[in-house]
């Protein structure tokens, strides 16, 4: 907007000059130019024929004055035109008037003399005409006439004397002739020729008195210097015409030359918009390149593009610098060079520096043009130009939403014209670039979402599966724990048999275990959260490892004094199957040897960190690390180490469950996962879980003793025989009355017969004749106060709002626990005692 | 590249530009589309009049009007006739100016607008374009002075510029005339229309003149003897030329002193102060002159033959006698011309003062 007064001025300026080049251009016009000469000519010819003319009538041979009259009003008329003339020789106007005021002073001198000269010479001719006439009629009537001698001597006397006189006026012959025409007028009357005598006398002497004043007239006539001022006004005018005429042809010049010079801007701004024309090109050229390109050669591109910049702009290194967290922690950096040479050291973090400070100081996006660093005012910043080896450098700030700028940087060994016209364009490529890379990003993300997505679908395909084997599993592992369980307390323990059922129970319990973690994985729906302190978990956990792991592993605990109380949201049963899946992990990674670190921390980035598996977005978060000495984890295990059923144990070895359900766990629990590993080294897993403020309370993670029965009557209803029985017997060890039914109706039946007669309902949820809710609504309508507890295998079977309205207190998973069944058990058949949920029951569900 | 480069606007504009220019240059070049400027018109080209031939009599015969632009010669002539040039709209130039007679008023002195008697003779008004000065004492060059002069002397038409032009203005048939000139109604081209119209009054074809060109028959014999007494006895030595006279200054009185009356007989002194100047009138044209009656500046001779004896005793220093002074005025009568194809003839005063 600046330019457009700067503009205008050059424009008016160029217009003001022009316009004064063609007006001194401007040639006297030819017409007025001849004219001007012809009435000089004119004036000049007038004035010889003026002078001839005077010098005919002098001696009588003019007959009329009209050529005289004639010759002077021409001169006159001429001359009145040389005065307009005067102004066709410009400025210098003053020479040519004074010249013509000469003229014209010369003319009226001249037209005074020559009226007295044309009146005088009229009466001189006539007297002279006159003064003959008379002299020869005297002369012819004085013949022969003796008493006339004196008189015709005296008039002979008188003819030569005036003859003498007109012949040469000369002061002599005048006084001769008066003296004559005096002695003539004196002779004595009466004379004959009385009358003519006087004429003579009078007509001679009118002669004699004119003929001199005549003359006299005749030569200033003749003197007057009309000619010599006439040629001198000529001189001078032509000589003023010469220099305006000069003039023209140098302001002819300059007009061409302004004329030529405009042409030549024209052809040089005629060039520039080629220029430019093709800079667009080129840059429409590389944003053309960056359509349908696959995501992973977006650099490329830019780096392709960053080349074709360059060769254009004849720079020998381009680069985009993207500085900050924006493009991930480091920021990022793309560039081309043009011999493919290695940049100088620290070349982009210099060159990022400098060019964040050098924007800082001047904001709003300021382009920096460099043409010779040498020429830069001595500084850091021309020192850090001249580190990197810059001869010549070109800076575009690229703004981006908020604070964020990136940068188009050009450098050149030589030095280099940066024209300030391509700049915007450079602008327009860097967006380009940078909206190539967001792009990327944006790909990128939806990438890893799909991928996520994908892997959410497998595993909920996965855990549908695994909850229905693990269903019907359950059961008869029920089954088979609850006999082994009877047999053992049957046999006598010295017995071969019981060593055998102890092995059978053992695997049972395996078994089970390889069941928790399939139902951990597949029971992310139902996610119960509420405040944990992870710290308890973990002494929990490591009190069970140590019991469960050899010696040989060392298990070490170390709590950050800010993590000590420090409470997550949660299932406490689900993140303490985390921490034993993670140690579990790292006991089999050390292969029953080493060292086995637990460590709490409380950590908060500040920006988004981007993890091994996933990012973490930023927040307070509570870190779980789990550390082992073992072998470590290579990059391709480590990518699928997270994966259901993916496993490196041998078969057998392992359910590949762990840490799958680990994931799905923390998934779950908003939380994320990194691993760090160096192979034969070790590695670290790290849980992040969002830490809770520490003000809320939180239940005591506390294993209390397992309550007994004093004999009240339960019945225990299951549509399979061996489950009854094996119920029966759980609760007769827990001091309790079992009354077991394998049919809902005839249970039913039994209470109708004496509804006093059972303190609590344990019935199975799913049964062929009549489901355990309905078998609980239909007993509650005999005794509404009866507690009924609902035994199932399928998660999530039945929903929170039909137990409730078909009034079951509580639903326990199967199989069933005994301590988990004695607690239940005793919560409901004394409503004061326990009461609080209890870490590490895997079975317990949400209280309704 | 050269393509895109046509194909582009600045590329289009460029082609305009150089093919407007290529076109002025041709055309510059191009001879036959330069109007040649005509030198003439405005410009006064040299013009070799023949002087007079030598031998050729010192009389000369009048020209046929000169070409002038219709247009405004007929303006002219309207303009002279109107009164309204003058204030109270009393007064024309043809009121003194009797264009259907002699030129004049054919009185010895006129009288003013105010009824006051003015001190000069009316000259006739034919061929006053070829007097080289105007009025008994010469003191205009130009009809253009001499009739504004006219005009707004407060003896004569009396009136102002302002008057005139807002009496020409409202009149339609003027406002139509004077667009031949252009532009707003100015003084100059009322003058203009009357002195070209003043241009157009000559009286040719006089008997004289047809002798002069050769018509042998066109004077009798006594005519011609009296234009022969005409030269030897000297009037010639002024009363030459084309218009007989009327082309110098000459001294009233050479050979006999005339009596001063008034400030009038003092002529041109009256003008110019100089003490040579005493007496001296421009010397008036003898054409139509027996039609002009009375004689001198101030009109006090009536007749032809007194004033012919007087010139001959004042300013030949001589007396003719009767026999002579009838014979120049026989040939004095042969200079009467015609006007619009009709003889001058002489004014009448049938008019009231």
């Amino acid at each position: 907007m600046k330019a457009i007064p700067g503009l205008l001025l050059v424009i008016g300026g160029l217009f003001v000059a022009l316009t004064y080049l063609l007006i001194q251009g401007d040639v006297p016009d030819t017409v007025p130019h001849q004219r001007t000469l012809n009435a000089l000519h004119e004036v000049i010819l007038g004035d010889a024929a003026l002078q001839r003319d005077v010098l005919r009538a002098r001696a009588g041979l003019l007959r009329s004055y009209d050529p005289l009259v004639k010759a002077m009003g021409d001169m006159r008329r001429a001359t009145k035109q040389l005065g307009a003339a005067a102004g066709i020789a410009g400025a210098s106007a003053a020479a040519i008037a004074e010249h013509h005021g000469q003229l014209v002073a010369a003319l009226d001198a001249q037209e005074e003399l020559l009226e007295a000269f044309k009146s005088n010479n009229a009466l001189l001719q006539n007297s002279t005409k006159y003064f003959g006439y008379v002299s020869h009629q005297m002369a012819a009537r004085l013949t022969g006439a003796p008493d006339r001698d004196l008189i015709r001597a005296e008039a002979t006397v008188l003819s030569n004397a005036m003859l003498r006189f007109t012949g040469d006026p000369e002061a002599d012959s005048g006084a001769h002739l008066r003296a004559s025409l005096d002695r003539l007028a004196g002779l004595p009357a009466p004379l004959p020729l009385q009358t003519e005598l006087q004429m003579v006398v009078t007509h001679g002497r009118l002669i004699a008195s004119m003929l001199p004043v005549v003359d006299g007239l005749r030569a200033r006539l003749l003197a007057t210097p009309i000619t010599e001022r006439a040629r001198a006004l000529q001189e001078a005018y032509l000589t003023q015409h010469g220099r305006a005429e000069a003039r023209a042809e140098l302001s002819h010049l300059l007009l061409y030359l302004a004329a030529v010079a405009l042409l030549a801007y024209l052809a040089h701004l005629f060039l520039r918009l080629q220029a430019r024309l093709t800079f667009e090109r080129l840059i429409a050229g590389i944003a053309a390149a960056f359509v349908g390109l696959p995501r992973e050669q977006t650099a490329q591109g830019i780096r392709q593009g960053l080349a074709r910049l360059a060769a254009h702009l004849g720079a020998d290194h381009a680069y985009v610098l993207l500085p900050g967290a924006h493009h991930g922690a480091g920021g990022r950096t793309l560039h081309w060079r043009c011999d493919g040479a290695a940049t100088s050291d620290g070349w982009p973090a210099s060159m990022l520096a400098l060019c964040e400070r050098l924007n800082r100081s001047a904001p709003g996006g300021r382009v920096i043009r460099v043409r010779r660093v040498a020429a830069l005012p001595p500084g850091p910043d021309r020192a850090t130009l001249e580190a990197l080896g810059v001869c010549s450098w070109l800076c575009v700030p690229l703004r981006r939403t908020g604070e964020q700028v990136d940068f188009l940087g050009f450098e050149a060994r030589v030095g280099r014209r940066w024209r300030e016209e391509d700049v915007v364009l450079l602008r327009a490529a860097g967006e380009i670039f940078a909206k190539a890379l967001e792009c990327e990003q944006a790909l990128a993300k939806k990438e890893a979402l799909e991928a996520d997505l994908y892997q959410a679908q497998r595993m909920e395909a996965v855990g549908t599966l695994a909850s229905g084997i693990a269903h019907d599993f359950n059961n008869i592992l029920g089954a088979v724990i609850g006999y082994a369980e009877m047999a053992l307390e049957a046999l006598p323990s010295d017995s071969r048999i019981r060593e055998y059922i102890q092995q059978i129970w053992n695997a049972g319990e395996r078994a089970r275990g390889v069941i928790a973690q399939i139902r951990g994985f597949s029971r992310r729906a139902e996610v119960e959260r509420r405040p944990v302190r992870l710290r308890a978990l973990c002494e929990e956990a490591i009190g069970l490892l140590r019991a469960s792991l050899p010696a040989t592993v060392v298990i070490e605990l170390h709590v950050e004094a800010a993590a000590s109380e420090a409470v997550v949201l949660g299932d406490p049963s689900r993140l303490h199957l985390v921490i034993i899946n993670l140690c579990t992990n790292a006991a089999q990674a050390m292969d029953g040897r080493g060292l086995l670190a637990i460590s709490l921390a409380i950590v908060e980035p500040e920006q988004e960190l981007a993890l091994s598996h996933g990012v973490l977005a930023p927040g307070r978060y509570l870190r779980l690390a789990v550390t082992d000495t073992g072998h470590g984890i290579d990059a391709a295990t480590a990518e699928r180490i997270f994966e259901p059923f993916f496993t490196t144990k041998r078969l057998g070895g392992g359910t590949g469950l762990g840490l799958s359900t680990t994931r799905a766990v923390l998934a779950d629990h908003d939380g994320a996962l990194n691993l760090r590993s160096r192979l034969s080294e070790g590695s670290t897993f790290e849980v992040y879980l969002p830490h809770l403020e520490p003000s809320i309370t939180v239940a005591e993670s506390v294993i209390t003793p397992v309550p007994g029965g004093r004999g009240e009557a339960v019945m225990l209803v299951d549509d399979e025989r061996p489950l009854v029985m094996l119920g029966e017997e759980m609760l007769a060890a827990l001091g309790y009355e079992p009354v077991g039914f394998d049919s809902a109706p005839r249970a039913l039946a039994a209470f109708r017969a004496d509804p006093g007669r059972f303190d609590l309902v344990l019935t199975d949820a799913s049964m062929p004749e009549m489901t355990g809710t309905r078998l609980a609504s239909e007993l509650r309508k005999i005794r509404p106060d009866l507690p009924v507890v609902l035994m199932t295998g399928y998660p999530g079977s039945v929903p929170a709002d039909r137990l409730r309205a078909a009034g079951i207190r509580e639903m326990l998973r199967k199989p069933l626990a005994s301590h988990t069944l004695a607690e239940s058990i005793a919560r409901h058949l004394c409503p004061g005692r326990g009461g609080t949920d209890t870490a590490g029951d895997r079975g317990v569900q949400a209280e309704v | 590249m050269k393509r895109v480069a046509l194909a582009s606007p600045v590329g289009r504009v460029g082609a305009v530009l150089a093919a407007g220019l290529l076109m002025g240059v041709l055309w510059l070049l191009w001879p036959a589309s330069r109007t040649p400027q005509p030198l003439a018109p405005g410009g006064v080209p040299i013009e070799r009049s023949p002087t007079a031939p030598a031998d050729a009599e010192p009389i000369t015969p009048l020209p046929a009007a000169p070409g002038l632009e219709p247009a405004k010669r007929q303006l002219g002539e309207k303009l002279f006739r109107d009164p309204r040039l003058s204030r109270g709209n009393t007064m024309a130039c043809a009121s003194c100016h009797h264009l259907e007679q002699a030129g004049n008023d054919g009185r010895d002195r006129p009288t003013g607008i105010n009824g006051g008697r003015l001190d000069f003779n009316v000259p006739t008004i034919f061929n006053a374009a070829l007097r080289f000065r105007l009025n008994w004492r010469g003191n205009f060059r130009t009809l253009e002075e001499l009739t504004e002069a006219v005009l707004l002397d407060a003896k004569l038409m009396n009136t102002t510029w302002d008057e005139l032009l807002a009496k020409l203005r409202t009149d339609p048939d003027y406002r139509d005339s004077f667009r031949i000139y252009g532009g707003d109604l100015e003084p100059w081209q009322v003058l203009d229309a009357l002195a070209t119209f003043q241009r157009s009054l000559l009286t040719p074809n006089s008997r004289f003149d047809r002798w002069l060109q050769g018509e042998r028959r066109a004077l009798t014999q006594e005519e011609e003897q009296g234009y022969q007494l005409f030269k030897s006895y000297g009037c010639i030595a002024c009363h030459q030329g084309v218009n007989v006279g009327g082309n110098l200054f000459q001294r009233f009185g050479i050979f006999t002193d005339r009596p001063v009356a008034s400030a009038a007989d003092l002529g041109r002194f009256t003008i110019t102060g100089q003490e040579r100047d005493g007496r001296v009138f421009r010397v008036p044209s003898l054409r139509n002159v027996a039609a002009t009656a009375p004689y001198f500046h101030d009109g006090s001779e009536p007749s032809l033959a007194g004033a012919v004896r007087t010139m001959a005793q004042s300013q030949l220093g001589r007396s003719m006698t009767d026999a002579e002074i009838d014979r120049v005025v026989r040939f004095l009568r042969t200079l009467t011309g015609e006007y619009r194809g009709r003889p001058v003839t002489t004014t009448e005063l049938s008019e009231p003062p």
